[in-house]
């Protein structure tokens, strides 16, 4: 497993204006890969990888805004995104 | 904090590893799924292929196809390991024949939503003479092609859409040969429907898939990936984020590419991204057979 | 039907149609096209369905996808397209698939004689594709056995679930003879019927009679087929516990069925001492000189083979205590000879050989009958 993220689009963890869209994040670790895109790439910080560097985890639920770029780009459809009524 | 199979909208949950069987409920999409085929996928960590999945599975869900009314052909390759875990009709055939099979199918079959899904090699190379008389033949199969410019499954030989001067394991001096422009062949062999995108823009991939699966001839949705395992290594261009992320930096949408001048254009290295065909000019090669059946019906009542 | 003068290849395209047959892809070959060509004519005013694909390859692969949407289908052709077939009749024997290719052979090797025959693809018909692998090949002798063994051809595919070849040659297939065929409707049909509902369907279990019962795409049945080894649900594996029983079950399909699949004609006399064994066109040869020879007061036996693989073991074993001698004609240098030395000892068989485009003619299997009495 790679020991740092790589990421050319590292962003601040902003939280998100108060009445903005919001999202839940499932993440099956059975399936997970540890590929890291989904934390790489995420715009509003709302993952990092644990511990072991293997798997990630949901930091910062309340940043999440649903745009469902995790979801749709974990190729291991490991991440599902809900989106949540305000 | 446990890294076994968890389901979680927090940190540091205890909770139980949760059984596959919850996980496919956990989303309509995910019941697109074989529920008793082993996951996780054959695919390495980071690969676009399952990201084409998703695309795939969200399209069919959203256009609300019946299962059973649903075909996925592939042939020899990582890309053609995908229609397994599926849950419609499924045929893995021999390497570079899928579309072959595909036709058969369909023909035999024309309310059949026949999908055929591909990699670069197994298209391209082997499958280019399939490839090419299929377009030209407007059948009603839906392909995907997904373009990650090397021969993965194999170990990293090069393919006909290697760029020129890379390095594979065949081409250990940089490839001496010119890549073959995938969309631009379809559409010159008669295909009525082609878009391209890239496995960072799924979105616009899952769109272009339901049009491509609803547009009655041979259409084609090139998704352009990547393979960091092999092409990536041998050429030092990173991890699977790093080559998802240059795999955006190096694409224009169709837009932005015809605002640029002639020069800009001829020099252009990008991925051209968009709706590059849809014509509505040929009829699907399985209705106009529809109709000579139905002809010779009336001339024999006559 | 009436008496009618009708070519060998028009009585393929016949039977073909009269066993249900409802899909053609092929590619043009001589001696072959003639086939197409009727299907070509014939199949849409029956709503069924042809398409000539761009190479051999394809139109294997697309009767294969058509028979798995539910068609029964055939191709034809000819040597170098037949070598073209070899890889999708592997598939189609790993998939267990049912279809027909017709060889209307011709002399090769290579492009050869494209309008001269030839027997010279016996033993590709038995190895062509590569690996381990049984298959099914049948031999007409005549216009009318070409129809009647195009029949059983696709009987055979679907009853034990494999690609059947019918190895015809270019005599058989470009002769004109009269035949009366039989009404279309009254010509027994095998066909596909699946018991168990889509929720509890394996589609390749081991059931009785190791033929899993074949489920259509497209009826509700959705499941994986695939090239690779796989476990009874279609899954690939590389598990031997998986692998091992596979192929049992797949020559149990066919070795514990011979008696089902394998067609002679036995012609045997008593105190015969010589015994001819032929097939296809060299058959009709051999027949003229046996008849010529028994005229002569000579007493001759002769098998002749309509099911060339599986091979006949078992009727030429019992050939084999008989008489002393057998003699092969065949029109190449000894292809089915080599199975009958193998089972009745090479200094008691004598081949009788010409491989190139003509045929083994009477009078050299009567010569060869009278050198040896």
């Amino acid at each position: 497993m790679m020991e740092s993220v790589q990421s050319g689009k590292t962003e601040q963890a902003t939280p998100p204006p108060k009445k903005a869209v919001r999202g839940q994040v499932f993440i099956y670790g059975k399936w997970c890969k540890g590929c890291h895109i989904c934390v790489t790439f995420c715009p509003t910080g709302v993952l990092a990888m644990d511990g072991s560097g293997e798997h990630p985890l949901v930091a910062h639920p309340e940043n999440c805004t649903a745009c469902h770029f995790c979801d749709t780009h974990c190729p291991d459809l490991a991440i599902v995104v809900k989106r949540l009524k305000d | 904090m446990s890294t076994e199979s968890h389901l979680v909208n927090e940190p540091e949950t205890g909770m139980d590893p949760l059984p596959a069987e919850d996980w496919f409920e956990s989303s309509e999409t995910l019941q697109k799924l074989r529920k008793h085929k082993k996951f996780p996928t054959i695919w390495c960590s980071g690969c676009g292929i399952g990201i084409v999945m998703g695309a795939l599975i969200r399209a069919i869900d959203h256009l609300g196809l019946d299962a059973d009314n649903v075909a996925l052909v592939s042939g020899i390759g990582c890309t053609a390991r995908m229609p397994v875990y599926m849950d419609f009709n499924t045929l893995h055939t021999t390497h570079g024949r899928a579309l072959a099979f595909a036709t058969g199918l369909k023909i035999a079959r024309p309310n059949l939503h026949v999908i055929a899904i591909m990699g670069d090699g197994d298209a391209t190379a082997i499958g280019g003479n399939h490839f090419i008389h299929a377009a030209r033949r407007n059948i009603g199969i839906t392909t995907i092609i997904v373009n990650n410019n090397i021969y993965g499954m194999t170990g990293g030989q090069y393919s006909p859409t290697t760029p020129h001067d890379a390095r594979a394991t065949t081409a250990p001096y940089g490839n001496l040969e010119y890549p073959m422009p995938i969309s631009e062949l379809a559409i010159t062999a008669g295909a009525t429907y082609v878009a391209r995108s890239t496995v960072y823009h799924a979105m616009e991939l899952d769109k272009y898939i339901r049009d491509a699966i609803q547009k009655d001839g041979f259409s084609l949705v090139e998704a352009v990936s990547y393979c960091h395992t092999t092409y990536g290594r041998l050429n030092k261009l990173g991890t699977a984020a790093d080559m998802l992320g240059a795999i955006k930096e190096n694409s224009l949408s169709r837009q932005a590419f015809e605002k640029l001048t002639p020069q800009e254009q001829a020099m252009n290295a990008k991925v051209v991204r968009g709706v590059l065909h849809n014509i509505d000019t040929r009829v699907e090669f399985t209705r106009a057979y529809e109709k000579l059946v139905e002809s010779l019906e009336q001339g024999v009542e006559n | 039907m009436a008496i009618q003068l009708m070519q060998g290849n028009t009585a393929i395209g016949y039977g073909a149609i009269a066993a249900g047959c409802r899909f053609f892809a092929g590619y043009p070959i001589t001696p072959s096209t003639e086939v197409a060509e009727l299907m070509a004519r014939e199949l849409p005013r029956l709503g069924g369905k042809f398409i000539q694909m761009e190479d051999e390859i394809a139109s294997m692969a697309a009767v294969i996808g058509a028979s798995i949407g539910g068609l029964k289908s055939m191709t034809a052709t000819s040597g170098p397209g037949f070598s073209l077939m070899q890889e999708n009749i592997g598939y189609a024997c790993m998939t267990e698939v049912p279809c027909v290719v017709v060889n209307v052979q011709r002399l090769g090797p290579s492009t050869g004689g494209p309008t001269s025959a030839s027997q010279g693809d016996m033993l590709q018909a038995r190895w062509g594709t590569h690996g381990d692998h049984q298959i099914i090949a049948l031999s007409p002798v005549s216009v009318r056995q070409a129809f009647d063994l195009t029949v059983a051809a696709f009987n055979l595919s679907e009853k034990f679930r494999t690609p059947v070849l019918l190895m015809a040659d270019e005599i058989i297939g470009h002769m004109r003879e009269p035949v009366e065929l039989p009404d279309f409707a009254r010509v027994p049909r095998q066909d596909r019927i699946v018991c168990e509902s889509p929720a509890d369907y394996i589609p390749y279990r081991n059931a009785p009679g190791d033929v899993p019962p074949m489920a259509n795409f497209g009826t509700g049945y959705r499941y994986h087929v695939t090239g690779l080894y796989h476990d009874p649900m279609g899954f690939p594996t590389s598990r031997l516990d998986e692998i091992d029983p596979w192929i049992e079950r797949i020559n149990r399909k066919f070795d514990d069925h011979l008696d089902e699949i394998i067609l002679v004609d036995e012609d045997t006399m008593d105190g015969a001492r010589l015994a001819l064994v032929s097939y296809g066109a060299s058959a009709r040869s051999a027949r003229h000189a046996l008849k010529l020879a028994r005229q002569k007061g000579m007493r001759i036996s002769m098998l002749t083979l309509l099911t060339i693989w599986p091979f006949a073991e078992k009727a030429i074993e019992r050939l084999a205590g008989q008489v002393d001698r057998i003699l092969v004609p065949e029109m190449n240098r000894g292809q089915i000879a080599l199975e009958v030395e193998r089972i009745a000892g090479r200094n008691r068989v004598q081949r009788i050989n010409r491989a190139n485009g003509e045929m083994v003619t009477p009078q050299m299997i009567l010569n060869a009958i009278e050198a040896d009495l």
